[in-house]
Parts: C-alpha cells; sequence; structure tokens
C-alpha cells in the first residue's frame, strides 16, 4: 500500500517514523486492509501525538481494531518509564475507567435453556439494568462506596454477591492494590453511589452466547470452555464514577502540564511524572474507579446466576456458572517489562487494548499459569466474539497488549441514517437473536454496520503473534444498553 | 448562522458553537448540549440553580461549564429550560439555570459521559466567536 505515513515492516507491522516532537516512533498493527480504515481515521495523528509524552519508550502503538478517540486513539498503547520521569496521562486511560470485558462459563449447552429462553432474557434484561443513567438497586451510602473502591470484586462478595472462587480468575485477583478510597470527588462519588450493578449504555451489554467453535481444545479446557457450551459475557465499566475521576484529572492534569513544561500538542494528553504528587494522585483514584468497575462486572455476575438458576430451576451445581476471565480494556498499569536488554518499571497505558500475558507469568491466576492469561474480545453486536491467549511475542513487543475488540468504523449519526432500530432488531431475531433493550435508537447506533469485521481483527492479532485464537462464540440474546 | 451544530464523530461526538460574544457562545453550548442529551417533553422554568466556574482561559472554562451541565441533568436529574448569565468573562462565569427536576415525560435518551479538550478551541472569525469541543458520548 502506498502511504506517505506508514513504513512497512512487515505484512502487519507498520511504522511512522519519528518527526516533530515525537520522541519515540510510532508502530500500527494492522494487514493492508485495516490500515486504509486506521488511515481514514486519522490514527497515524493521535498515534503521533502520543509519541510525545515524556518518558515513553520504544513505540508508541496502535492495535489493529484502532481507530480516532481523543487524545490517544481507541486502540492505543503507550509506556513510559516510570524511573526516568516518565508521565502518565488520563487521556491514555479514558474516561470510563477499568471498562472491561467479563466472560462466565456454566455446563449448559443451548438446548438446556432454549425451552424457557424468552423468560431467561426477560430475567436477564432485570438483572443488568441498562439505558441513560440507569441506577441498580443497590444504594450505598458514601462509607460504604468507599469501602468499594478499596476492595473492588472483593467488596462484593463479601457482600454475598458471588463466591471466593470468582476472585481466583479475575485479573489481580477483583482488587487492584494501591487505590486510595479518600480522593475521588464528591461529585465523583455521587454520580456512582446508585450506579453498582448497572450495565449503562452505548456499547456496554451482556450477551448469552454459545461456543461455537475451538482452535485449542487443551487451552480451551483449562480455560473450561468447550463446543457447544452456553457462556455469557458481560461488557461494562466503572459507570458515572469513572467518567468523573477522569473529569476531574484532567483538570488537575492541565495545570500540571504547564508545570512541567510539558509542550503537548493535545490538551487531552495532559499528564503530569508517574512520580509526582498529581501522578500518584491520578494513579490512586485512577484504580480505585478501577476497583468500582470490577465490583460493578461481580454484582452483575451474580445477578446473571440469580437469573439462570432462577428461571431454569437449576442448583449452582448444575449450572456451574463460574469467572473464565475478567479484563480491563481501558487501564494504565505499574508492570515491570524489558526496554533495550533492561528490566524497567513502566506504566503502561492501554485505551482499548487488552492485556494478553503469555504462559509462566507471575501476575497470571494461578489456574492459567501453565497455558496463558485469557484475552476476551468482544464482536458487535450480532456478530461473534473470540477468547484468544496471550503470547511471549505480545509481551516482548507491545507489553503483552492486543486489540480490545472490532472498533467501531462508523459514526452513530451515520449508523441511525443507515440502520433502523426496530429492522435491527427483525434481522437479528430472524438470526435467532433474542434482543432485549432500552433504547431501539440505541440498538442501531451500536448496529454491526458501525464497526470492523472483529474476526479479521483476530485474525491480524494471531498472525502478528500478539495472541493465539482459542474460542469462538456466537451470540443467541442480546441484553444492550 | 446556526447557533450549534451537532457534528458527528467515530465514536464520540462534537459540538460547534457560533456566538457573537462569549455569553452567546456559552449559551449556545447549553442549548447544543441539551440537543445531545436529545431531550424531549416541556420544561418549565420553575425553579433555579445557580451556577459558578473558574478556570484558567475560555476553552477551559468551556469544558467546566459544560461538565457543571453533564453533571446537573444527569446526576441531579435537573433539566434547564433557559440560561442567564449575570457574569461572564474568560476566566469565570456565574449563571443562573431555570428548570425543575425531571418528572415523568421529560426524558434524556443520549448520556454524556464527559467532556474532553481534545481538539477544544474558541476562536474569533470577524466579528463572533466560534467553538469546538469534543463530547464522549
Amino acid at each position: 500500500m502506498a502511504s506517505a505515513l506508514f513504513t512497512k515492516i512487515d505484512e502487519y507491522r507498520w511504522e511512522i517514523p519519528k518527526r516533530g516532537g515525537m520522541r519515540v516512533p510510532g508502530l500500527v498493527y494492522a494487514n493492508e486492509k485495516l490500515l486504509g480504515k486506521i488511515e481514514r481515521e486519522r490514527v497515524a495523528e493521535q498515534v503521533s501525538n502520543v509519541a510525545c509524552l515524556p518518558g515513553i519508550v520504544n513505540y508508541s502503538m496502535a492495535m489493529p481494531d484502532a481507530h480516532w478517540g481523543y487524545g490517544f486513539p481507541v486502540g492505543g498503547v503507550a509506556a513510559t518509564d516510570v524511573d526516568e520521569g516518565g508521565a502518565i496521562s488520563p487521556g491514555g486511560i479514558g474516561f470510563d475507567i477499568s471498562c472491561g470485558v467479563r466472560l462466565l462459563r456454566s455446563d449448559l449447552r443451548q438446548a438446556d435453556i432454549q425451552p424457557e429462553f424468552s423468560k431467561l432474557m426477560d430475567a436477564l434484561y432485570h438483572a443488568a439494568p441498562s439505558g441513560v443513567g440507569v441506577e441498580g438497586s443497590l444504594r450505598l451510602r458514601e462509607k460504604e462506596l468507599r469501602q468499594v473502591l478499596e476492595k473492588g470484586a472483593k467488596w462484593a462478595i463479601q457482600r454475598g454477591f458471588g463466591t471466593n472462587e470468582d476472585l481466583e480468575t479475575i485479573e489481580d485477583g477483583g482488587t487492584l492494590a494501591g487505590a486510595d478510597s479518600e480522593l475521588p470527588s464528591e461529585r465523583a462519588v455521587e454520580r456512582g453511589r446508585n450506579q453498582l450493578g448497572t450495565l449503562g449504555s452505548g456499547n456496554h451489554f451482556l450477551e448469552v452466547q454459545v461456543v461455537d467453535q475451538v482452535y485449542e481444545k487443551g487451552t480451551a479446557a483449562v480455560f473450561g470452555l468447550f463446543e457447544g457450551q452456553v457462556v455469557v459475557m458481560i461488557h461494562t465499566g466503572s459507570r458515572g464514577f469513572g467518567y468523573q475521576v477522569c473529569q476531574d484529572s484532567l483538570d488537575r492534569m492541565q495545570d500540571a502540564s504547564a508545570r512541567y513544561h510539558y509542550h503537548l500538542p493535545d490538551r487531552q494528553l495532559a499528564c503530569a511524572p508517574v512520580n509526582s504528587s498529581e501522578g500518584r494522585h491520578y494513579h490512586a483514584s485512577m484504580y480505585a474507579a478501577a476497583n468500582f468497575a470490577r465490583a460493578n462486572r461481580q454484582v452483575l455476575t451474580h445477578a446473571t446466576r440469580e437469573a439462570f438458576m432462577r428461571t431454569l430451576e437449576l442448583s449452582p451445581r448444575e449450572l456451574g456458572m463460574r469467572v473464565v476471565y475478567d479484563v480491563s480494556h481501558n487501564l494504565g498499569k505499574i508492570e515491570e517489562h524489558e526496554v533495550g536488554g533492561k528490566k524497567r518499571k513502566l506504566c503502561v497505558h492501554r485505551k482499548g487494548a487488552t492485556r494478553a500475558f503469555p504462559a509462566g507469568h507471575r501476575d497470571i491466576p494461578a489456574p492459567y499459569r501453565d497455558v496463558g492469561q485469557p484475552v476476551l474480545l468482544p464482536g458487535s453486536m450480532g456478530t461473534h466474539s473470540f477468547v484468544l491467549v496471550g503470547t511471549e511475542r505480545a509481551l516482548k513487543e507491545t507489553y503483552g497488549t492486543t486489540a480490545h475488540g472490532a472498533g467501531r468504523q462508523m459514526s452513530r449519526t451515520q449508523a441511525l441514517k443507515q440502520v433502523s432500530g426496530a429492522e435491527l432488531r427483525r434481522k437479528l431475531e430472524s438470526r435467532g437473536i433474542a434482543v432485549r433493550t432500552a433504547s431501539l435508537k440505541g440498538l442501531a447506533e451500536e448496529a454491526p454496520e458501525a464497526y470492523k469485521d472483529v474476526s479479521e481483527v483476530v485474525e491480524v492479532c494471531h498472525a502478528a503473534g500478539l495472541a493465539r485464537k482459542v474460542a469462538r462464540m456466537r451470540p443467541i440474546g442480546v441484553v444492550k444498553g | 448562522l446556526k447557533p450549534f451544530e451537532i457534528v458527528p464523530h467515530t465514536s464520540e461526538v462534537a459540538l460547534e458553537l457560533r456566538g457573537r460574544d462569549l455569553r452567546a457562545l456559552f449559551q449556545n453550548a447549553a442549548m447544543g448540549l441539551l440537543a445531545l442529551f436529545e431531550q424531549e417533553g416541556r420544561v418549565r422554568p420553575r425553579e433555579t440553580i445557580s451556577v459558578r466556574v473558574r478556570s484558567s482561559t475560555a476553552e477551559s472554562l468551556l469544558v467546566h461549564w459544560l461538565s457543571e451541565l453533564v453533571y446537573i441533568v444527569q446526576t441531579k436529574r435537573w433539566l434547564y429550560a433557559k440560561v442567564e448569565f449575570t457574569r461572564i468573562q474568560e476566566n469565570a462565569l456565574t449563571a443562573t439555570l431555570h428548570g425543575e427536576p425531571m418528572a415523568d415525560g421529560q426524558t434524556i435518551s443520549r448520556e454524556v459521559k464527559a467532556v474532553t479538550f481534545h481538539k477544544l478551541a474558541i476562536t474569533r472569525d470577524r466579528d463572533a466567536l466560534r467553538g469546538y469541543v469534543i463530547l464522549d458520548v
């Protein structure tokens, strides 16, 4: 492909040479087709902007599903060297802090749920409140919410929303240590207080899916997955709480950037050294929001189990619904990686990108340590979703990171012009996908046409060595925000 | 010239604003935000809320102003019909919102997560001001 912006390294790697204020070059993972979309999306401009972050090492990267965002592109990855003045930027994590995906496995097959499926979908729709500004059934006092911020999914387990076993297969055991529950503003607390246990709106969803293809039988078995199995995928984040934490931090970072004399091409990239009072403030607040998101997905997990057990009259043992994994795709983490042959402490920003650690890594839950970390890649509505597994190559090249999903290719306005919600619902239902939604318009905005082809994104991740395919799921029921 | 226009963005949405001065520009921003929320149902100016916002520049003042309105509408669930500025300058504003708490028949059908600083701008175009702000929806 003739492009002035990108220099081809190989079939899946394209470099954006260093120029202007870029401290490192850019690197885009894509095949030619996806690169075309990425180029039209002006991702190169945002990748180049991110390359100006103080302390950035190696490359400013974009994953195959990258598209235009604000500050970082969605699908952007960058690491800064903590001990060399490396910066942390709220714009590199986004407003929906720790937005992520959780996958629940079961011992059921589609035939087991078919007779009561419509009732099950109604029950799930009530179990996972969705829509604009939706509130859950939990009403937390401020003191209790602050505990959520400290403990994450562990708080939910202590309150009876699940079992200790759930924590074993959640990223960081469900709790990010280092969160400071006192830092987030009262306004953040107010925005988040009644939203625990809700999906929200936009691209968030809860899907009932069936595993329809297994690529690595052994790995799938370790993850508890088999062909024909019913699974549930939950995609949501830290709700209004996280949005407010990010908004508050952006204000503080505008001042900090000026104080540290940073020259950044985009104010949304405003940042401060990780090792500074502003950096530590944001870091500990962001972790608090991440704990909110984990607690949120845990409460939803419990509600999902209850809905299944009640509707299908099953015992927990008969249902066999366990957490396969829970992974965030909007997060900044302090991790140790090798840079130029030396171990360095890095602040890895992943904005619309998923961690994908290989077998043997100490940060992988013990049950999966021999095979690698599960990577959960949701498709767009009505299309397949995938489970992949982290690789050694990803760890070396991208700090152990891969794509996060299909990635938008059409604005919501454009989607609304092309698709009607009612028609889309009929189309999905004619393909055997039940739909429950708070808004038909919201449904249309999330139409599959508005997204890139997730299978193509997965193929590029697999072929580039950023993750390996393990299993594919097709949706049979969608609860949509 | 339109007071505001909603401009689509792949994953977010932008407001393009025009106004003869800062007061008109910020007024149009408030009305543009209501359009973005896809607010439906008549809002009566039955109550008031006072808003004070400070910042270092006119651009960041616009971000703070819109964030404040996002908070009032989404978290307080309170809708405004009219905005009056008692004072507005580049680094601070005081305004009174006239409206009422959201009730049956009044809805918003789009969530606005936050207001970004990406490509944020206020520029002078001949005898009017133009503003550009991207919101995360």
